[in-house]
């Protein structure tokens, strides 16, 4: 909990003022089709103002074997998306006796980002695989509008890395090298974001399903980048240590 | 504290009825939340309180002073347990604060500096009274940027009776048997108006007289009250007796510290 | 008639919630307000609240102190709510909200286990609070720790005002989370055992109510395992003792108060409260 001023600590939730700073995932996520599914890479922190609630977030929610939405914004109003689409989408393959595609999913979340876009901030990637048209990876911002991509990143941490992903990304990535995209992303966001943070997990789902990593900054394979020197600004008699 | 305060009646009551029909319409129609409302940045606000509370009693050749010594940032966050918010400025007089800390130094800092002036142009220390007005026309002088205090100044005077004066932060300066400002004054001052004051009990009750001793055990025991229901008031006593003809003493008690 | 088109108006934006919740006297409130008036504090319990988990088991505990601005409005406030018999929820936030939630909360989840005859679990009251905190956009100001065993194992939850929830293995909220929650980084390690997780939850609150003005006067805790529950406290710890009594005796003798006027009621004492605290 932050240290409240006055003005919130007299808090008259009936008003609309609030007793604590609303808890939101300042975030990093970053996703990537490759030629047989999709790669979701995000870093771990959750902040409620300059409190980080929760340093091991799991960002990445599974909606179905081989769906995973990616939630960005305030934390309250994406799980209750996820909760809520999670049953329609669950509803929907049972009635229907088959598996939502990704589209399907996609739109199902479209409609409520859309419908309470007054009442909601949320964003996020909806990335997934199935038959009919492989791996797909689409970005709902707050607003509810839908775009396909190949490659995106969402969530503060994203203005960081925008130009590194355009400049990695080609037709026919492997997984191998995909995942090395989004990790290195992923770790270049963290570096520059601050409230991006914790550790990196990252998501592959192709047609076999969903696999989940974690990569801890304490544990090798944790894509740290190395702070870049500063520069010798201080007079010559003054010593510096390089 | 459950009921609404505020409302005064300014109009005829008509007119007051119908403002409220008018606002209960407005409301309804967009009440405030369903208005987005933006979250306003606070403004730099130049002022902070600290909280904490002091207190001065004045007898026939005496005054106390004490104060807890909790600096609180936000009511809430404890910065220290061992602030002084009383100030010894020489033998006679006692500056006692509470509110901005800041202000509070410097105001010290002012005060100190007047006094030392005062000893080298005159070969004497300022006496209580006089530092009492100095203190009141310091205050004004900063009429529109006041210094966020609640000042108490306490001390023996020019005669050898014990003296509070109690000010506002722009200086409307009053002498007083006791006073208390701060964050418990509105627990403080009832209780030393029933115990020195007599202002609750019948005319013809026994009153007791107000000795240093039992000045200085209803000092403590103003705090320990205070202590258990304030929450910024806390930690430690800081208690200073000025007695006529005596040296100033301090002293320190314990007080609970959550 | 203006006030049955008020009344239109009020109904019609769903603010009658019918049962605890009645949101209708919330215009007039607004009205009232601008009319000049000031809308009243409310009891907030600027907290301490603490769980850590360990090895079967799980710990949580709570100080006791409720506030209303900077006034102790009571010494002994229960925080530590039995929602059933291995499932505790902790509350930091609005006194009355807290009350209300948990309350609901606990009968729902009785009426479960009494409809399916098992017991309730973690994940369940986790999802009732959630949902029921979320539809009313974080203006019910309830902060929770939902924990408890069940039989999947020990579960510790955090349920936010508007709806977050997380999972977490120990942690701490309220005013005083900062305080506590820096013990708990420290000296948090995986399959502790019960006296050692007791400990450190004991050692964070003490932190809490030490470090923060709002948290005070005594520790309640509350031990969940499979097999039983054991509840502890009030505990007071050593710095929220009265170090010095008082020095005067404050009672006033008979004739302090002048009397205006007499009369004389006859009544018989059924129950009699102590009031001493």
């Amino acid at each position: 909990m932050d240290t409240m001023r006055e003005e919130k600590r007299n808090a008259i939730p009936a008003i609309g003022y609030y007793p604590q700073e609303e808890i939101s995932t300042g975030t990093t996520l970053i996703a990537m089709e490759y030629n047989g599914g999709v790669v979701v890479g995000t870093d771990s922190r959750t902040s409620a103002g300059s409190f980080i609630t929760s340093r091991a977030t799991n960002k990445i929610t599974p909606i179905t074997d081989n769906l995973v939405v990616c939630r960005s914004g305030s934390a309250a109003d994406t799980q209750a998306i996820a909760d809520i689409a999670k049953y329609y989408i669950e509803t929907f393959s049972m009635m229907e006796n088959e598996n939502v595609t990704i589209y399907r999913a996609t739109q199902i979340f479209r409609q409520f980002l859309y419908n309470y876009r007054d009442s909601l901030s949320a964003s996020v990637l909806v990335a997934g695989y199935d038959d009919k048209l492989g791996g797909q990876l689409y970005a709902l911002p707050i607003g509810g509008f839908v775009t396909r991509q190949r490659s995106t990143a969402s969530g503060s941490g994203s203005t960081f890395v925008q130009g590194f992903l355009d400049s990695k990304w080609r037709p026919d990535l492997t997984l191998e090298e995909c995942k090395a995209i989004v990790k290195q992303a992923v770790g270049l966001a963290v570096f520059r974001d601050g409230s991006s943070g914790g550790v990196v997990r990252v998501a592959t789902i192709d047609k076999t399903g969903t696999k989940l990593e974690l990569f801890r900054p304490d544990k090798p394979g944790f894509p740290s980048v190395a702070p870049p020197k500063g520069h010798l600004s201080f007079p010559d008699h003054i010593e510096q240590s390089v | 504290m459950s009921n609404f305060t505020g409302i005064t009646a300014t109009m005829n009551p008509l007119a007051e009825m119908a403002q409220f029909k008018q606002n209960m319409r407005e409301v309804a129609a967009s009440p405030e939340w369903r208005t987005s409302k933006l979250i306003e940045r606070q403004r730099w606000n130049p002022y902070s309180m600290e909280g904490g509370s002091t207190a001065a009693i004045s007898g026939d050749n005496f005054a106390i002073v004490a104060s807890d010594t909790r600096m609180t940032q936000n009511d809430i966050n404890i910065l220290t347990r061992d602030a002084e918010k009383i100030h010894v400025l020489n033998d006679s007089i006692i500056l006692s604060t509470s509110g901005f800390y800041g202000d509070v130094i410097q105001l010290r800092k002012v005060l100190q500096s007047r006094l030392h002036k005062y000893r080298f142009d005159y070969r004497a220390d300022m006496s209580a009274d006089l530092c009492a007005e100095l203190l009141s026309r310091n205050l004004y002088y900063r009429r529109f940027f006041p210094y966020y205090t609640g000042a108490m100044l306490a001390g023996i005077d020019e005669n050898g009776k014990g003296a509070v004066f109690s000010y506002d932060p722009i200086g409307c300066i009053e002498r007083l048997g006791y006073s208390a400002s701060g964050a418990a004054e509105p627990m403080i001052i009832p209780f030393l108006d029933c115990q020195i004051g007599h202002v609750t009990v019948a005319e013809d009750y026994e009153k007791p007289p107000l000795t240093i001793e039992r000045a200085i055990s209803l000092m403590k025991d103003a705090f320990r009250g205070a202590a258990e229901r304030e929450i910024s008031t806390g930690d430690k006593i800081h208690l200073v007796i000025a007695e006529a003809g005596k040296p100033i003493v301090q002293k320190f008690l314990p007080l609970r510290e959550d | 008639m203006v006030s049955t088109e008020v009344k239109n108006v009020a109904a019609h934006m769903d603010m009658d919630r019918g049962g605890a919740f009645d949101f209708s006297n919330c215009i007039r409130n607004q009205a009232m307000c601008k009319m000049g008036a000031k809308a009243p504090k409310l009891t907030s319990t600027g907290t301490t609240i603490v769980a850590v988990s360990y090895k079967g088991g799980l710990v949580m505990g709570a100080d006791s102190r409720a506030t209303a601005g900077n006034i102790i409005a009571d010494k002994h406030c229960e925080k530590v709510h039995k929602l059933t018999e291995s499932i505790y929820a902790c509350g930091a936030g609005t006194a009355a909200d807290l009350d209300q939630v948990t309350k609901m909360l606990s009968g729902n989840l009785r009426l479960l286990e009494l409809n399916t005859g098992r017991k309730a679990r973690v994940i369940t009251a986790l999802r009732q609070a959630k949902q029921h905190l979320f539809n009313y956009q974080g203006y019910i100001g309830a902060y929770l720790l939902i924990g408890g065993v069940d039989p999947t194992g020990p579960h510790l939850y955090m349920c936010s005002a508007n709806g977050t929830t997380m999972a977490f293995p120990f942690t701490a909220q309220g005013s005083g989370s900062y305080a506590a929650i820096t013990i708990l980084e420290r000296d948090f390690k995986v399959d502790m055992t019960k006296e050692e997780a007791e400990k450190l939850v004991q050692r964070a609150l003490e932190a809490g109510m030490h470090g923060d003005n709002a948290s005070g006067n005594s520790l309640n805790l509350v031990i969940i395992e499979p097999k039983e529950t054991v509840f502890k406290g009030p505990i007071v710890p050593e710095f929220c003792k009265r170090p010095e009594p008082n020095d005067l005796v404050y009672k006033f003798k008979t004739g302090a108060t002048k009397v205006l006027k007499n009369k004389t009621f006859k009544y018989d004492i059924i129950e009699s409260m102590d009031i001493s605290h």
